[in-house]
């Protein structure tokens, strides 16, 4: 009897949950609003590290070239320039740092002029060092590709060079300052080799901003 | 090699690739006629660096381009490069004017010339001032045996086509060189040892010498006014000089003496003469008097007095049968009424 009468409560309860499985209008919709923002939040929280957020950077910087005859400043030849960089997070600690940039350097001397152009396509791979609230240290290897050309002129003529493809290679380092909750100040130091072309050492020291974009 | 190339007269320039014929190593800019180097320090700090040759470094060259065509990237690159291209430019000349021309069969070392790029000079003999805006030929005495420079000293204060870009001046200085060779060294011991005004006749001479071969490499008789403006002496050669009183005073005298001065006044002659019978058979003619010079005028064997009369009638005996009346009359206007003869 017993057996008979569980039976029948479990046979009248089958239909009420069959029933709450077919929710109600609001309850559904209760549900996703408790569940994906709090998904979100976790998220945000997570990536507050700075080092695991894509960014766009801007910077102005300058460039050196070794040179052991005609340097600016430590044998040094300098080019001044803008560089436009992606950051990607690979990892809570790593990310690539893809870039393009444009230097150049007018000399001239009398009504010679000779203007060298590179323009770098790069791309480097960073570890975050230090991740603090406010700061992020990160070192690494940067790679780039340089297109240069050089245009000279002498009186009412002018004319470019032909173009060189020079690459270089070497570790990089850098800093980044929150400056704002979606932006920070950033330092980068590289310093490497043109493997390709004596071995040129090859320095640069860019500074800009950041901004993130996730 | 891209370079900054005269395109005859007025100071005109054209940007575009001029083959170097007797470049060995372009990364060094090494050729046989010598080495384009830099030195960092006052030359005449060590007396060893010049009579030796020590302590020069190579320049430090960026350069684009590959298979036998070349860009400089940098100004000192497209400097040096200029450098030794003015110099083969005229070495070019002389050999192709006249096969006696050829440096290279004369000198003996002429891969060890030091083509001096921005050099720092200071000399007691010139007022302890830095050389700047200036270019000079020079042969050492070592103890090893002779050494020759070109010195490209450093661009100071001209706001127009420096020196160094300037083939005319390069090719002034290299046939500076070519006398040497040529002449000076086929003097004898007596024949060095002249009289003051003799010897401030044969450097005028020589100053008209090597701006006519400048204006004959490079098309461009004003080749010296595209960096110096005129108002600092008339180096001009289509205009008509003659040596003056004052001028030749100071060649009998050594008081104010300027070798250029004498030297304008030779240059325009000769550029009369080549407008004359050919400024390529006149360049020739040259060629061939320098050559000749130490014996024609005897100074291969004994001291003689120089004056321009001598150096005419060298010029009027390589001239042959070219040597007409009008000629002479081209240098007894630009030298005779001075009494110079």
């Amino acid at each position: 009897m017993v057996r008979w009468i569980s039976l029948a409560l479990l046979l009248a309860a089958l239909p009420l949950q069959a029933r709450l499985k077919t929710a109600p209008p609001l309850l559904p919709g209760r549900e996703r609003a408790s569940t994906l923002p709090q998904s979100g939040l976790l998220e945000a929280q997570k990536k507050s590290s700075r080092s695991e957020l894509t960014a766009l950077g801007f910077e102005l910087g300058t460039i050196g070239l070794k040179n052991t005859s005609s340097g600016d400043v430590a044998g040094l030849q300098l080019l001044y320039g803008l560089r436009a960089n992606l950051i990607y997070p690979l990892s809570p600690r790593f990310f690539l740092k893809p870039s393009l940039g444009y230097f150049f350097k007018p000399q001239s001397e009398g009504e010679v002029s000779i203007t060298q152009n590179l323009v770098e396509a790069g791309l480097g791979i960073q570890y975050a060092l230090v991740i603090k609230k406010d700061l992020l240290w990160h070192a690494g290897l940067s790679q780039r590709v340089d297109y240069v050309f050089s245009r000279i002129s002498v009186a009412n003529t002018a004319a470019n060079t032909p173009g060189l493809f020079r690459y270089r290679a070497g570790g990089s380092t850098g800093l980044r300052i929150k400056i704002a909750p979606k932006s920070d100040l950033t330092f980068d130091l590289e310093a490497g080799v043109t493997p390709f072309d004596n071995f040129r050492m090859q320095t640069g020291f860019s500074s800009g901003i950041i901004f993130f974009i996730d | 090699m891209m370079v900054i190339q005269p395109v005859g007269p007025s100071c005109q320039y054209q940007i575009s690739s001029a083959p170097l014929q007797t470049i060995e190593n372009i990364s060094n800019l090494q050729g046989l006629l010598g080495r384009v180097v830099v030195y960092p320090n006052d030359l005449e700090s060590d007396p060893n660096t010049l009579q030796f040759g020590l302590g020069f470094q190579r320049l430090d060259l960026q350069l684009s381009g590959s298979n036998g065509s070349y860009a400089p990237l940098d100004k000192d690159s497209l400097l040096g490069v200029s450098l030794y291209y003015g110099i083969e430019k005229g070495y070019l000349l002389f050999k192709n004017l006249d096969p006696v021309g050829d440096l290279l069969n004369v000198v003996p070392n002429m891969r060890d010339t030091y083509i001096v790029q921005n050099a720092e000079l200071k000399s007691q003999s010139f007022t302890d001032k830095n050389y700047s805006d200036n270019a000079a030929y020079v042969q050492i005495n070592g103890s090893n045996g002779p050494r020759d420079y070109f010195f490209h000293f450093p661009n100071k204060e001209i706001t127009t086509i420096p020196l160094g870009f300037n083939a005319g001046v390069l090719i002034h200085e290299y046939s500076h060189m070519v006398a040497q060779y040529l002449f000076h060294n086929k003097r004898s011991e007596a024949g060095k040892n002249l009289s003051s005004d003799s010897e401030n006749t044969l450097a005028s001479f020589e100053e008209g010498f090597a701006d006519y071969f400048a204006f004959l490499a490079t098309g461009d008789p004003g080749f010296f006014h595209c960096s110096f403006p005129l108002g600092e002496g008339d180096r001009d050669l289509s205009h008509p000089k003659s040596l003056t009183p004052a001028q030749l005073n100071a060649i009998n005298t050594s008081i104010d003496f300027d070798s250029h001065d004498g030297g304008a006044v030779w240059a325009s002659a000769q550029y009369q003469i080549g407008q004359l019978i050919g400024h390529e058979a006149n360049g020739r003619s040259l060629v061939r008097f320098i050559n000749n010079l130490a014996s024609c005028t005897g100074l291969a064997s004994s001291q003689a007095q120089i004056n321009f009369n001598v150096l005419r009638n060298c010029h009027l005996q390589a001239l042959g049968s070219s040597g007409n009346s009008r000629i002479q009359q081209i240098y007894q206007s630009a030298f005779g009424s001075a009494g110079g003869f």
